[in-house]
Parts: structure tokens; sequence; C-alpha cells
């Protein structure tokens, strides 16, 4: 970075055997982005292993790895990174649209995730007309146009206000729940982690501990939270 | 439809008006090329009508050998009797004097005005023809009436009708005496004119039939029966006979088979060969053309290329966006593509009617230069379509190759990367190491023809792509040493300017790359021009008057010398040779011409400058052995571009004549084979005889058997009125064989005209470039200042005042403009001293370099208003808007 060799990470290690919904967090420097960016096949470990689905993410050809993001996997980003000249339908459907599927499936299938996602009206509608929480809920349904297994969410509500972060929450779980899907959260905020059933938490490029949040409120995530950075 | 189509057309929508600045820039190159191709097939088709007309449906033509020379009806019933020939009709030329009567009302000043009888005179080509059977070979578009059928009748030309109507001062003379009411004011069916006769009374015909006038004729014609024409002239005798074949003979063997019995004293050939000509006259300047079209969608591509790279850095992040949800590198890529692609395609479907519609305007206002009307170039228009849509995947190549590469990680944040030193060092690299390939082109080879063709194939393009790399390291030395004074002129914070350019030289330094073609155009353009009008036709020293006609004879020198304020008269004989020293082979041949006079009166009337040899006995021995024969003295051009030296011999041919001459001197040219192709005699209109050699006519008599006199140079009484000098002479040999008749100052005037004209045009060119070029960096200007709003956001939100802004933006776009003036002034230069070099090889012209400063100043002027035009109204928008508004740019 800037000319600088970093180590972003330098031990982890994750496991997942199930759907859910779930969170890393960490500090600034912590590592997540990174760790989520190497998930996601948008960047290649210089050492260890990844996979996914069975698939051995680490070892994929680039060819691969944009095929695997395309269908395979979901991403929604802090700054909904829609395209401004498409439609809200038009950027559900881009993914399809690149996989060269049929048009009339694809205009199926995105009227449905909209309709699901509360937007059902808005679909004509570019993203400088809407709202920043509708932004956000037009990429969530981008990345479940093809139902994928997975879906990585890089601190989703970042740009969002508390209400409507907590209403995305509360969406991001019940897909977790009603699609089967493994939605993984990268998050600093307890709040958000609070709605997901477990944590995994990094400092310094480790995984340093893992917390169950059953029970849990927010500030009880939080003080567990600091707990597991100050002790080690 | 495809998702690169669809991700293409919404991008482009989504930037309207700067994608429709491109396609207004590639509308305006396809319409040039479009227009320019019409405009040359309206020509062409004028020529191959008049030559049509000439040639008929006849395959074979036999035509006499040298001026002066005849065929005979021995000849014509000989080519009858060949087993091939299905038809074979003669024709006899003659130039005759013509004269009708007809009421007139003069005005003199400070007279009153009077009604009069006058005689209108003109001369014409009259052609003797056979009624019965050259309407079988040959169409002659009759507009009225019919053909001359019996010796008394005559068929005219529109030109000679609107000229006796409207006769000018000094061809005609007023009939004292006679009834002015007398007659018709203008000639026309069933109305008498004369044919006026040296010596003899003049013969009354009537007019029974009026003709077109021939595209690009300039001459009057007229036709008569043979019989007719042979009672003027007095002879019996035939111009050319010409053949039509039976069915599947081959007209080349029929030529081999016959020609021997001509001998020497006739040319037979196929009129194919004819043609031909015309065929790699326009082959020549289609070569050109393609040249020309090559350079114009070169330029075009710069433009889109600069343009679409901007907006692939100003979407960096939606083109990551797309990698990160699967969009493959080919997909990116193929994006770029299509926008270039359907750049190029509106473009094309914009510029190409236009351009058509240009033509025929053209064609509409200049009727008499082309009578056939505007045609629409098949060939023209393929090219402007191919032209168009290849500068578009062209211009979209780079943009393509860099939205490919576009790295999902990188595009995603915020990292700025600064430009590396060492790409800027490339680029120096290649585009100097292109100039001086363009330059070791050009001025090495000694060869004009290797020189030509790897200048037109590898330097020219090189040249353009290497000064358009040349725009980064350019820009920076501009930034360098004008850049600290832009910016306190416009009171920016020190140093800003320079840290603004130096982030992304690459911007605008192919800003300003893409601006300089048109100027480069227009420098070259002009320069060559003036230094054509001061360097090569200054130097011409024509006479004082001439008169120039088919046959000329004795008898007019004769009547020349009888006339008071003639002070001396040289008869001058101009004898079409081959040669193949000159032009771009494969694509013309120039023929030269011999000029045969008597060297005593030749020199004593002329001042001519030596360059060989340089002593005066020496010159004086030159002039003794042209006078003796066997000897040729060359023009300076001839030298130039031959190599030759005194001493050296040189080979002449015409027909199956050759003779070897001695080079016994080197002359600046005295120009008149200036004046015998602006006057075209000998008709011939496919050949280029653009030097001369000068021998005697003792030469002309016993080498090539010609004794006719095609041009007489005349001295005159400096005392005399040059206009009322040349209309006596009018007068007085319109029975002699007279075509025109003029004076040195009015044929100088008349070519620089002519090449102020050809000027205006060519600039029209230069301003199509230039205006191309406007739109486009328009857009680029544009694109590059919307796409650093979120740069401008956070300058507004940290105290930058709107105005520092406005100025910041202004003080870029000036920079982009002394960029653009420097690289389009010395590419223009340096595109001129090629052609100069060129010139020399090829046609021995030695022309200076001295650029006009008006037009070029004019040029800068135009970059500096398209520059800071362009930028002016974005600075003001993005400096209306908020700062948030402007930081929200760098989301979604």
């Amino acid at each position: 970075m800037g000319g600088r060799e970093v180590e972003a990470l330098r031990g982890v290690d994750l496991t997942i055997e199930r759907p859910g919904f779930f969170a890393v967090m960490g500090q600034s420097g912590s590592g997540k982005t990174t760790l989520l960016h190497l998930l996601a096949a948008l960047d290649r470990p210089d050492a260890g292993e990844i996979h996914i689905a069975g698939r051995a993410i680490h070892a994929l050809t680039e060819a691969e790895a944009t095929g695997f993001r395309r269908r395979d996997i979901g991403i929604v980003f802090q700054q909904f990174n829609l395209i401004p000249t498409l439609s809200a339908r038009e950027n559900v459907e881009l993914p399809g649209m690149l996989a060269g599927e049929d048009q009339a499936h694809l205009a199926e299938r995105s009227g449905m995730l909209l309709d699901r996602l509360g937007l059902k009206g808005r679909d004509h509608h570019r993203p400088d007309a809407l709202s920043g929480g509708e932004q956000q809920r037009v990429a969530i349904a981008r990345a479940l146009l093809f139902s994928p297994p997975v879906i990585f969410a890089d601190e989703p509500t970042g740009s969002l206000d508390s209400g409507t972060s907590e209403r995305l929450w509360s969406l991001l779980k019940e897909v977790a729940g009603e699609c089967g899907t493994l939605v993984l959260m990268v998050t600093h905020e307890p709040a958000a982690a609070v709605h997901c059933e477990r944590i995994f938490v990094l400092r310094d490029g480790r995984m340093t501990a893992i917390i169950e949040t059953e029970g849990l409120d927010a500030a009880g995530v939080a003080a567990r939270y600091q707990h597991c950075t100050r002790a080690t | 439809m495809r998702p690169e189509l669809r991700l293409a057309i919404s991008t482009a929508l989504a930037r309207r008006s700067r994608t429709l600045l491109l396609i207004i820039a590639v509308a305006l190159s396809a319409a040039m090329i479009a227009g320019v191709a019409c405009a040359m097939a309206s020509v062409t088709r004028g020529v191959s009508a008049r030559l049509d007309e000439a040639v008929g449906r006849a395959e074979v033509r036999i035509t006499p050998v040298g001026s002066g020379k005849y065929l005979t009806t021995e000849d014509l019933e000989a080519a009858r009797a060949w087993p091939e020939s299905a038809l074979a009709v003669g024709r006899s030329t003659a130039s005759i004097g013509i004269a009708f009567r007809r009421p007139f009302v003069l005005e003199s000043p400070n007279k009153p005005r009077e009604r009069v009888r006058i005689e209108c005179l003109g001369t014409a080509t009259a052609f003797g023809i056979d009624p019965g059977l050259e309407p079988r070979i040959r169409g002659i578009n009759l507009v009225a009436g019919r053909l001359p059928e019996a010796p008394d009748e005559i068929a005219v030309d529109e030109g000679l009708v609107r000229g006796f109507t409207n006769p000018q001062r000094g061809a005609y003379r007023v009939l004292r005496g006679e009834d002015p009411a007398d007659g018709p004011e203008q000639p026309g069916l069933g109305t008498e004119v004369f044919i006026v006769r040296l010596l003899r009374s003049p013969i009354p015909l009537q007019i029974v039939g009026v003709t077109a006038q021939p595209p690009f004729g300039t001459r009057w014609q007229c036709h008569l029966t043979l019989e007719g024409l042979a009672r003027i002239t007095g002879q019996n005798r035939l111009s050319e006979i010409d053949v039509v074949l039976r069915d599947g003979t081959s007209p080349t063997e029929v030529v081999d088979r016959h020609r021997e019995r001509f001998g020497s004293r006739a040319l037979v050939q196929t009129t194919a060969r004819i043609t031909s000509d015309l065929d790699t006259n326009v082959r020549g300047a289609e070569l050109g053309f393609v040249l020309a079209t090559v350079m114009a969608f070169l330029s075009a591509s710069f433009i889109i290329a600069t343009g679409l790279s901007t907006g692939v850095t100003e979407r960096e992040r939606e083109l990551a966006l797309l990698r990160c949800i699967g969009a493959t590198r080919g997909q990116l890529a193929a994006v770029q593509l299509t926008i270039g692609a359907m750049i190029g395609g509106a473009g094309a479907a914009v510029g190409i009617p236009l351009g058509i519609a240009l033509a025929f305007a053209l064609a509409a206002n200049f009727t008499k230069e082309l009578p056939t009307g505007a045609v629409v170039s098949l060939f023209g228009v393929w090219m402007a379509l191919a032209g168009s849509i290849g500068a578009g995947l062209l211009g979209a190549a780079y943009p393509a190759w860099r939205a490919s590469r576009a790295s999902p990680l990188e595009g995603l944040s915020v990292r700025s990367v600064p430009p590396g030193r060492g790409m800027i060092l490339r680029l120096l690299t290649i585009g100097l190491c292109l100039l001086a390939l363009q330059v070791a082109i050009t001025f090495g080879p000694r060869d004009g023809q290797v020189a030509f063709w790897s200048y037109a194939t590898v330097g020219l393009p090189g040249m353009f792509i290497g000064y358009f790399l040349l725009g980064v390291p350019v820009l920076l030395l501009v930034e360098w040493s004008a850049g600290p004074a832009v910016n306190t002129l416009l009171g920016l914070p020190r140093n800003m300017l320079s840290r603004t350019i130096r982030a992304t030289p690459f911007r605008y330094g192919f800003t300003a790359s893409a601006m300089m073609s048109g100027l480069a155009i227009m420098v070259a353009i002009w320069t060559q021009g003036r230094s054509i009008v001061q360097d090569w036709l200054a130097k011409f020293e024509f006479p004082d008057a001439f008169v120039m006609g088919l046959n000329l004879t004795e008898s007019a020198l004769d009547k020349l010398n009888a006339m008071p304020f003639v002070t001396g008269t040289c008869a001058v004989t101009l004898q079409p040779i081959e040669q193949d020293a000159f032009g771009v082979r494969a694509i013309q041949r120039y023929k030269s011409m011999f000029m045969a006079f008597e060297p005593d009166s030749f020199f004593r009337m002329n001042r001519i400058t030596w360059i060989e040899p340089t002593t005066p006995e020496g010159q004086a021995e030159a002039q003794r052995r042209l006078g003796e024969g066997g000897a040729i003295l060359v023009a300076k051009e001839f030298q130039i571009a031959n190599g030759v030296r005194v001493g050296d011999s040189f080979r002449a041919r015409s027909g199956s004549i050759e003779h070897d001459f001695e080079i016994v001197g080197v002359v600046t040219s005295p120009g008149l084979e200036i004046v015998s192709k602006f006057f075209q005699v000998g008709e011939s209109f496919t050949d280029q005889a653009i030097h001369a050699v000068f021998g005697s006519r003792k030469d002309l008599k016993e080498v090539f058997r010609s004794e006719a006199i095609n041009l007489i140079q005349i001295g005159l009484d400096p005392g005399h009125d040059d206009g009322e000098a040349l209309a006596m002479i009018r007068t007085g040999l319109l029975d002699a064989g007279l075509l025109d008749a003029g004076s040195g100052r009015q044929v100088k005037e008349q070519i620089r005209e002519l090449i102020g004209g050809g000027l205006v045009i060519a600039s029209s060119v230069a301003v199509f470039a230039m205006l191309v070029a406007g739109f486009g960096v328009a857009n680029i200007i544009i694109a590059g200042v919307q796409s650093r709003r979120f740069e401008f956001g956070v300058l507004r939100s940290i105290g930058a005042t709107r105005g520092l802004l406005i100025r910041l933006i202004l003080a870029e776009a000036v920079l982009i403009a002394l960029t653009a003036v420097l690289l389009g002034t010395a590419l223009g230069v340096q595109g001129i001293a090629s052609g100069q070099r060129l010139d020399r090889l090829l046609f021995g012209l030695e022309l200076s370099v001295r650029p006009p400063l008006v037009p070029i100043a004019v040029g800068w002027l135009f970059i500096f208003a398209v520059t800071l035009g362009a930028a002016l109204p974005t600075a003001l928008s993005s400096a209306k808007r908020s700062p948030r508004e402007l930081l929200s740019t760098m989301r979604g």
C-alpha cells in the first residue's frame, strides 16, 4: 500500500458450517475488510486456503473468480455502488444481464425481489431518486438475484441513519433465515452485530475471539467485545 | 439485447451532451470526406463526359503525329478496308474566325447611347463531320435543331450563342453605314454567321443547330460538314479517324496489325489507352483522397480516444463495481468498443448526407464548371462510413483496454496513484523517435518515388502519432515555463496550477494533442499556397503579349510585325514529348514539352537567367549550338528533378520518333509551358505537361517534321495600351487560326486567382478540421471538469471560493491551448518542410518555408477561443454547486 508492504491478515482460522447471519468485528485496520475481499474472491491470499461451498476460492483463475462473484455470492457495499445510469430494476438485473440470462426471467425475478424488499413502484427510479435505505435495499436485491448460498456485506449501514440501519439489519437477518443464505457482515458497530448469531473478532490481522450473541443485547455485545479486545 | 449494448447505450445516454459533441466531431469529418469525394466524382464525370464525347464508341483512333500534320481520305479508305473494321469515320478540326452581325446599343462614357450595327468576332474550334456517320460513332448533344447536312450549314454551341448575345469590349467592331435595326440580336436557328478568312471574302453559313457547351469548355465549338470545313480551310484533310471494330475483335491486335501502314506520320492506338490516362489520373486523385481520409479520421479517432478515456477515468468506480459483480474484462472492453462504434455510426449517419448535400449545393452554384451536375460517389460514401466507424473503434481501443484493466479493489478504494515518470519518458522517447523516423524517411532517400511512398505510408501517419504522444511532455514543459506566470495572472495560490497539472498530465496533454491537427493543416496549406505564389509564380517573366493557335502560319507573323505597336515577334512551337522523369509513377504519366523557337529572336525578346553555363562565353556558345541543331536547354526544375548536367544526353520521344539531344544549358523557366498549359493548347486534358526543354525550330522541322506555330510571343511598345493592342491583334488575326490572345500580366493574374481560389477551398478543409477538433476537445474538457467534481467538492469544503475554482479551470484551459498551438504549429511546419522536399525531388520545385502569420494567428485565436469557451460554462456550472453536492458525486 503506497509502496509499503502491509500484512493485513496473519492468522485467521474461520469456519462456518451452516447458513445464518454472522458478523466480523474489529477496529479500523484490524483486517476485516481485507478478509471480506479475500472471501469474495476480490483478492488472492499470499498463503492459506479458502473454501466456500466446497470450492477452493484461493485457487480460482481470474475467469473462475469472475464467475464465482457473478453467481455464487452476493456483495453488498457500504457505498451502495449502484450504477447511476440504470434504474433500480436494471441494477438488480445487472448480474443476470452480464451472465446472458433470459430477459423475461430476469424481469420476473427482479420484480419479485424488489417487491419482497418493499420497493414496489420504485423499480423504474434511478439511484439518485432513491433514499439511502432504498438504495441499499436495491443492492441487497441485486445480491440475491441468483439466490447465492453466501452474501457478504461490508459495513452495509455505514452511510445510513440509525432507524434505517435497524430496518436493514432486520432485513438481512430475515434473508439469512428465510432464504437459507449465509450472510457474513463486516461491521464495527455492536448495534449491528447484536442481530447476528455469532461474532468473529479480529484484531491486528488475527482472529482473537468468537462471541455467541444469544441472550445479549447491544450493550452486552459491546461489553463482551471490549473484554475480548482488552484481553488480547 | 446483449448486456454490452445495453450498458453502452445507457452510458452514452447518461452523458448526452458529451456524446453529442463526439458525434458532431465525427460527423464533420464524414461530411468533409463525403463532400470532397462527391465533388471529385462530379469533376471526373464532367471530364469523362467530355472524353466520351471526344472518343464515343470508337475503339481505335488514328491521329497524325506532330503539330500541323493531317490525315487524308486515302487513310480513311484504308481504315475502312480493314477486315476488322465495322465503321470508320473521319473528322477534321480547324480553328476558324467567326462573325455575327447584329443590332447593338453602344454605350460610351461622355457620349449618348447610340443604336448601331456591330459585327461580333470570335474564334472557335470547328469540327468537320460526316453527318450521316458521325452520330453512329459519337453522340453530339444537340439542344436545338439538327446537325449540318450541307456545306453552307453550321451548328454552334451555347457558349458562342451567349458570347455573341453579350459581346465583350474588344470582341466586336461597329459597322457604320448599315441599318442598325436589321436582324436578330442573338444567333439562333435560321440566323446567319460568317466565317472570316485571310484575304478572301467571308463565307456565310446558316445556323441549323445549337449544341450544349462541353464540360469545362472554355473554347467555343461548332460543327460543319467535312465539305463545308474543307471549303473554309481550302484543304481536304482529316484530323482524326475513329474506327469501330466488329464484335469479338481485339483492339490491341488490330492496332498492332495495322500500325505499320501509317509509319511515323500517324499514331494508331486503342481508345482504351486514351481513356486509361483519365483513369490513371483519377486513381492518382483517389490515392490522395484516401491519404487525406486516413488523416482526417486519424484526427477524429484521437479525439474519440481522449474523450472516451476521460469517461473511463470518470467511471472508474462504476467499472470496478461491474467487475465485483461478475463482469469480465472482455465485457468491459466490449462496452467501450460498442460506444465507439455507436459514435462512429451516428457520426456517419449525420455527416454523410450533409457532405452529399454540400456537394450538390456546390454543383448548383457552379453550373458552368459542372454542367453534368453533382454525382454521389459511392467510393466516397463507403470511405466516409468506414472511416467514421473505424475512427470510433480505433478511438475506443485504448479506453477499452483501460476499462478491461479496471481492478475491483483499486477502483473501489479512494487511493489515488500519482502518474509514473516512466510513462512520460516513454511517450517522449516514442514521440521523438517517430518524428525522427519521419525526417529520415523524407530527407534520406534521393529517389523521389521511394521518398513519396514511404512518406505517404509510414512517415505521415507516424508524424501525426508522434506529435500526439508528445502532447504530455510538451504540456509539462509549457507548465514549467508558462505555468507560474499563468498562476500569478489568475490569482491562484502558489503552485496550485502546477500541482493540478502534474497530478493528471495525461488528460491535459492528450486534450491538447487532439486539438493540434486542424491548426497543423491550416499552417501547411497556407504556407504551401503562399510559397507557390511568391517563390514559383512570381519568378516567371511572361511575354508582353502572345497569341495562341493550333496552326498559326508565317503570315500571322507578318501581320503582327506590320502592326505599329509591335516591337518584335518570336514564333514558338509546342511539341509534346514523352519521358519518365517526373511525377509519382504508377499514378500519373507526365509529359514534357519541346518548345522550339528561333534562338536569335527568342533571346532578344526574353530575359533568360542562366544557371549553366555561368560565363558569358559559355552562354554564347550554348546559344550558337542551339541554333545549329541537336542541342537543347532545360529548365532549372528539370535539372533538379532529373539530376542532369550540361553535356548530358536527353532522349525525346514523340510517337515513333526518338532522338537524342545534347543538353547545352540550364535556364530558369521562361514560363512558356505555364502559358501553354494555361490555355490548353493541343487539348491534351489528360496529360500533364509540366516541364519543358527548349530547342530550335530547325530541329523541330528536321527531327519532328513539324512547321506549325502554336504560340507567338509579342513585344509591345510600352507606351501603348495593353487592352487596345490585344483587341487589334485579335481582330487582325481572326482569320489566321488564332485561338486566343493575352498579356503576360493577365495570365499571371488569372493563375494567381486560380491558386487563390484553390487556397480558399483548401482552407475550408482546414477550417472543417479545426471545427472537428473544436467539438471533440470541448467534449473532453467538459468531461474532464465533470470527472473532477469530487475533488472540487473537497476543495470547496476546505475553504476554496467559487471564483478560485473557476480561475483554476480556466488556467488549466490556457495551458492546454498553449500546448495545442505549439504542437499544431510545429506539426504544420514539419509537414511543410517534408512537402518541400518532395516537391524538389518529384517536380524540381524549390519553395521556401515562410508560414503566413495572419492565418496562423487566426488559428491560434480559434484554439484559445474553443478551449476557454468549453471550459468556462462547465467551470461556472461546477462552481455553482454546493460542496455537499460535489462530494456526493463520489457515491453510487
